[in-house]
């Protein structure tokens, strides 16, 4: 949601005209981006806990098996024990943050073997990173 | 003509064309094929015509490596190891004939088309009357639709069981053939002629002689233009080896390879699948099925050659072992079937009766099923149990090592000869196959929906070692590897020995590799093609 407030932000500066059209605009423009990059250094996405729940539906029916699963594997990785860090990687891999996303982020990940192994049961990379994401996240009830 | 050595007073000296050394799967087959020429043909077998454990002790041995069954993985008598067969035929892919770059010591001097033919054959003798269909026609006729996994990763694999044999649970070539060997005017069979020495001319190129003994001391000679050793993927090394230990560099040895290169399948549970729901419809397609033609059939997977050419694999096969749902209508009939066999009332009746009676459809299904099978309701095991889980049993080629080797203990046997000693050696490739085969299989099923799985610990990183959790398949193989160079393999594509004029060896020990699949029809097939090669 970020991103798209300042794009607004930035069209309503430029319809002003001359110099300080120009200065407001490219003031404008690296507020923006300043605010874009301080939006994905933070957390992009605050992803809805339902469609965490959904995505990870076909492996567990305890969300506190999801949250031991995720504290197993920020123990192997981690690189990837902060919740920007791991917004970052699950926002890289592209589909989006609502649950039909998750869910074709997750078949991709089977496609292409992107796996994880965890106490021998064999997890999607995203469905690791998201439980990961529970276990950052206290979500675990 | 069968005669037994043990009941005979002596026997002097026997001239024959061909002496085969070993009566089981490639001797016999030799035997039958050269039944009825004008070759004479004299086939030594160290057993009788059944089991006896003073004969069975003689294939004792000494462990150094991975341990190995030495008297139990092998059986000693007419028919050989085949006397425990389970009639499991396929043959080996394409590509295990290859020359694989990235896997040392790998390629066959022939290919598979050259044995089609063979292969064809073989399958006659192992007792199918009617030539195999393609594996598509035969899922066709099974109703098999396999679910839509990725061919380029992994994919079906088809075996076929042999027909058994009258009086037998399986084909077998005892029974089968005793007759033939009985019968064919050309065709003698010494029973408890136990190998005790070769005789060899001046240079050692050529036997003259090979001379035998039963326990009870009888003796005798035979004089052939031709010998073949037929005794197994272990004796065959050892006979070579106690023939070298007299004339050193003879007998296929001048460059130390007799006996190395020793492999095995390895087989054990890899990983387990478990499923919210019943696995009913996977229970269809991976399994043991009975075909229309009432053979048995069993659909499995095997790994992509692409796959192994791309990470450096081995070749490898799994099988599904479902386990059957405790709480199934089919589980609960079972158990109160039992109880009422065993003459006590089951606990709960009411709430079983129950059980059984809400889960019907499945219930019928499955007697039906056992019924086809000759299972009966009250058997073991989960034939036709609805199942939510199933354990991952793979079958892994071994990679070619000259350090697992066979050579010969110090220890002697009750005939006087030194025994076998077995350095075994799984290495990491193996691990590591079973490992992305593994991977490939939990990711084709997840993203299908079938299930989740679980790697077992020796997969793991930290976990067990290899050897601990898989067994053995007593598939003994490479010990005597064929090969067009004598600096790289015991035999030459036609099974001759190197170096030698008229020494030939029949069976796995000959394979170069192994691939995953059982090896009596590939030993059967070359054990033919040789059988043309004697007749010439």
């Amino acid at each position: 949601m970020a991103p798209v407030l300042k794009k607004r932000a930035v069209l309503g500066r430029l319809s002003r005209t001359g110099m300080g059209a120009r200065r407001a605009f490219v003031g404008a423009t690296l507020g923006g981006l300043a605010g874009l990059w301080l939006a994905r250094r933070a957390a992009p996405w605050a992803p809805a806990r339902p469609a965490v729940l959904r995505a990870l539906a076909p492996a567990f029916a305890d969300p506190h098996a999801m949250a031991e699963v995720g504290a197993l594997y920020l123990a192997a990785h981690p690189a990837e024990a902060d919740a920007a860090v791991l917004a970052r990687a699950l926002c890289a891999a592209g589909a989006g943050f609502d649950p039909s996303g998750l869910v074709r982020q997750i078949a991709g990940d089977w496609r292409e073997q992107r796996t994880v192994a965890i106490l021998g049961w064999v997890f999607a990379r995203t469905e690791a990173r998201l439980c990961a994401w529970m276990h950052l996240e206290g979500n675990a009830p | 003509m069968i005669e037994n050595l043990a009941e005979l007073k002596s026997l002097g000296t026997i001239d024959a064309d061909v002496c085969l050394i070993g009566g089981g799967a490639a001797g016999i087959t030799i035997a039958r094929q050269l039944a009825g020429s004008a070759l004479r043909v004299c086939l030594v077998e160290g057993g009788s015509l059944k089991y006896e454990t003073e004969s069975q002790e003689l294939f004792d041995g000494q462990n150094v490596g991975q341990p190995i069954a030495l008297e139990g993985g092998r059986l000693r008598f007419l028919g050989g190891t085949t006397n425990h067969w389970g009639g499991r035929c396929a043959m080996l892919d394409a590509a295990d004939f290859r020359a694989r770059d990235w896997l040392p010591h790998s390629g066959w001097p022939l290919d598979r088309a050259e044995l089609e033919p063979y292969y064809a054959r073989a399958r006659a003798v192992a007792g199918f009357t009617q030539e195999w269909q393609s594996d598509a026609q035969t899922l066709a006729l099974l109703k098999v639709a396999p679910p839509d996994l990725n061919a380029d990763l992994i994919r079906p694999y088809l075996w076929h069981y042999a027909p058994a044999t009258k009086d037998a649970g399986v084909w077998n070539w005892r029974i089968a053939y005793r007759k033939v060997l009985e019968d064919a005017p050309n065709v003698r069979v010494l029973l408890n002629a136990n190998f005790q020495s070769f005789t060899t001319d001046g240079p050692g190129r050529r036997v003259q002689a090979l001379a035998v003994r039963s326990r009870n001391g009888v003796g005798a000679t035979i004089t052939a233009r031709r010998f073949v050793l037929c005794s197994g993927g272990i004796e065959n090394a050892r006979l070579l080896l106690l023939g070298a230990a007299d004339r050193p560099g003879a007998f296929g040895n001048a460059h130390d390879l007799v006996g190395r290169y020793f492999m095995q399948h390895s087989r054990g549970p890899a990983g387990l699948l478990v499923s919210a729901e019943r696995l009913s419809r996977l229970q269809e397609q991976f399994n043991v099925l009975l075909g229309p033609d009432g053979l048995e059939y069993e659909v499995g997977l095997t790994l992509a050659p692409a796959v192994q050419a791309q990470q450096g694999l081995l070749n490898c096969s799994a099988v599904l072992q479902y386990q059957g749902d405790p709480e199934s209508g089919v589980a609960t009939a079972q158990e109160i079937w039992r109880g009422l066999l065993g003459g006590h009332w089951p606990p709960q009746m009411g709430e079983k009766v129950w059980r059984v009676a809400s889960d019907l459809g499945a219930f019928a299904r499955s007697v039906e099923q056992r019924l086809a099978s000759g299972h009966s309701l009250a058997a073991d095991g989960a034939q036709g149990v609805p199942s939510r889980s199933a354990v991952i049993l793979v079958d892994l080629e071994q990679a070619p090592d000259p350090q697992s080797r066979i050579s010969l203990a110090d220890e002697r046997d009750a005939l006087g000869l030194r025994r076998v000693r077995t350095d075994w050696r799984l290495g990491e490739r193996e691990r590591r196959t079973a490992a992305a085969f593994m991977g490939l299989i939990a990711s084709e099923f997840a993203r299908l929906g079938i299930g989740r799985c679980r790697l077992e610990p020796w997969l793991q990183d930290g976990g067990p070692p290899m050897g601990d959790a898989l067994g053995e398949t007593y598939h003994y193989i490479g010990a005597t590897r064929m090969a067009e160079d004598p600096r790289e393999g015991v035999v030459d594509r036609n099974g001759a020995v190197h170096g030698m004029d008229n020494l030939f060896v029949a069976g796995s020990s000959v394979f170069p590799t192994g691939g995953h699949t059982n090896p009596t029809l590939t030993i059967v097939a070359l054990a033919l093609r040789l059988a043309d090669h004697l007749s010439k």
